[in-house]
């Protein structure tokens, strides 16, 4: 079980320098929950997820006050949206990722994939340029696989007890 | 007379090192390079070093130089409002208080200000704060008005009310355990200034903001359908707390007569809401700013230092020299001193240093008390004189400048210390009347 072996070769990237609003538009548009932020050589520097865009929408003063947020008055929302669309990716992408061999294990995919806010892994060249990508949907799909084979082991260890 | 003090033992290099040490730990602190609690670990960690080589000071005395009453009072403090503000009461307050006066937004303006002021008396300002914008802030979305005069009014009214009781404040926490004074002392001789200031301000907030938070009848209409009901999340741990918090409250006023040290009631109060609720345990212990108690320790060892070579001692004797041991002076030059002093700077290193300094000066004056309310006064109130004053000033700024509302260090000054001079002012005609 190998990265290769699950990755995705249609990974969505953003640039560094598009707006919050470009990568909602992008989102979107491709229907899905994470973008690969890539520098101009198409190296990733960053990852983006749709709970990173809604953190930096939602104001200061009401993430530490939930119990306040059911009092808002209507149009909150839309205002703060407008304030944060012309926010660089760049500014509040996720800096902190692992980016992954083809060669690597499926397990360390597993495990980083859900530390922190690291929705997606970037899988890179030996020149260190995006190739593909392994998300949470990739670790499932190989946990679907490793479950199946499990059983089919299993069966077979039993025929030949018979 | 002015009492002599000998210190033979220590050297001319002794005293230069502690000093400079000191010094350089408040400059780093001033300068907000690195963060006040690493300084203060380092610095402790320093003057112990140069302590022990230039024999001044030893890990023994460092130790005792720690005032574990004050620790264990903010600690169970903390605990016990982080799982108190979980709770929703202060949003049901707040919100209840709202629409008692129909929505309309000056006697909102005035109404919060009084809750800021009796949450601040009984709980930390920062932690008041932290309830209150997000309260303002969704009062004013309701309302459609500018949220920056409510917020000016907040942290102003939250340093005035913090002055007022022994746990309200951390320069009063470092105060009352240091002087042995005991919250009662506290409500019966800051509380009756601190009430008068508080309504000699009021109009001052009217006429400085009453024409800028004009809002239309339908926004008016927005607040009284908010439900206040709705913020309170867990019935029974309501109760639980209230229950607890009337018990630390009973503990508080009495606790002097008892002979109970104020730290031991709020541990008491702590542990007893962990036992009622004890789910949480974690996330009540998450509470506790470890990065404000470790500052604390840090600090207590660096001025434990410099007391030891004698040279708070020296400026004690210069000090009194100058008001020529005379109580009135001294009191005044203190309250003024403290002031402007903690407009600028962290109030809480620098009446850590004023304590063994005041202390000094019982040789000259057989009451210290008046002393002490001078330093808290003056060390409370300072925290209005500018933007970096207090710590609640800068949270109300930060959350205030990240929701799109900048708030400059000259617009705060503008009407901030105008108040500080007022309130100062005030406190200062009080102790020549009371204690001189």
């Amino acid at each position: 079980m190998q990265v290769k072996d699950y990755m995705t070769t249609w990974v969505n990237t953003i640039g560094p320098d598009n707006t919050l609003e470009e990568a909602v538009e992008k989102m979107s548009e491709k229907k899905t929950n994470s973008l690969v932020v890539v520098d101009k050589s198409k190296k990733p520097i960053g990852v983006i997820s749709s709970h990173l865009l809604i953190k930096e929408i939602v104001p200061e003063y009401l993430k530490g006050s939930e119990i306040m947020a059911q009092f808002g008055v209507k149009g909150t929302l839309a205002k703060y949206a407008k304030k944060a669309k012309h926010h660089k990716i760049k500014d509040f992408m996720y800096k902190d990722i692992h980016v992954l061999d083809p060669d690597d294990a499926m397990i360390e995919a597993a495990t980083y994939v859900v530390e922190g806010a690291r929705r997606v892994l970037p899988v890179v060249d030996k020149e260190g340029k995006l190739i593909g990508a392994i998300t949470r949907t990739s670790v499932k799909i190989a946990l679907h696989d490793a479950l199946s084979e499990a059983e089919e082991m299993e069966k077979k260890g039993k025929q030949e007890e018979i | 007379m002015i009492e002599e003090v000998v210190h033979n033992e220590v050297t001319t290099a002794a005293v230069i090192a502690a000093l400079l040490i000191f010094l350089a730990s408040y400059g780093l602190i001033i300068s907000e390079k690195v963060h006040r609690t690493i300084v203060s670990l380092i610095g402790a960690s320093i003057i112990i070093i140069a302590g022990i080589f230039l024999q001044f000071y030893d890990q023994h005395q460092a130790i005792n130089a720690i005032d574990f009453n004050t620790i264990g009072l903010l600690i169970g403090m903390m605990i016990i409002v982080e799982i108190v503000k979980h709770t929703g009461l202060f949003q049901y307050i707040a919100i209840k208080a709202a629409k008692k006066v129909k929505g309309r937004p000056w006697p909102i303006m005035l109404i919060f200000a009084v809750i800021t002021a009796v949450f601040s008396a009984l709980l930390d300002n920062v932690t008041t704060v932290l309830l209150l914008v997000p309260i303002t802030m969704v009062i004013c979305d309701n309302l459609h008005v500018n949220p920056k005069p409510f917020l000016l009014v907040v942290v102003f009214s939250s340093n005035i009310g913090g002055t007022a009781t022994l746990i309200g404040d951390p320069p009063n926490i470092l105060i009352g355990s240091a002087a042995g004074l005991s919250f009662m002392d506290f409500v019966k001789n800051l509380g009756p200034v601190v009430v008068l200031m508080f309504l000699a301000i009021i109009p001052f907030f009217y006429w400085r903001y009453h024409k800028r938070i004009q809002t239309d009848q339908k926004y008016m209409d927005n607040i009284m359908e908010l439900k206040e009901k709705e913020s309170i999340k867990d019935k029974k741990l309501l109760k639980k707390s209230l229950v607890v918090l009337g018990l630390v409250m009973l503990g508080f006023i009495f606790h002097g007569a008892l002979g109970l040290e104020a730290a031991t009631i709020a541990i008491f109060g702590a542990g007893l809401l962990l036992l009622l609720e004890n789910k949480n345990l974690e996330k009540a212990l998450h509470g506790v700013e470890w990065t404000t108690i470790f500052f604390f320790v840090g600090l207590f060892v660096l001025v434990g230092g410099l007391e030891n070579t004698g040279v708070l001692s020296w400026l004690a004797e210069q000090i009194l020299l100058f008001t020529q041991g005379n109580l009135a002076v001294t009191s005044t030059v203190i309250l003024w001193g403290s002031a402007f002093i903690s407009a600028f700077v962290d109030n809480i290193p620098f009446v850590a240093t004023m304590i063994p300094l005041v202390q000094d000066m019982g040789g000259t004056f057989s009451n210290l008390n008046p002393l002490w309310w001078s330093l808290a006064l003056g060390a409370c109130l300072g925290g209005n004189g500018a933007l970096v004053g207090a710590s609640a000033n800068l949270v109300v700024a930060g959350m205030s400048e990240k929701a799109g509302y900048k708030i400059t260090f000259v617009e705060f000054m503008k009407t901030g210390l105008v108040i500080m001079i007022i309130t100062v002012a005030i406190s200062n005609i009080y102790l020549w009347l009371r204690y001189w």
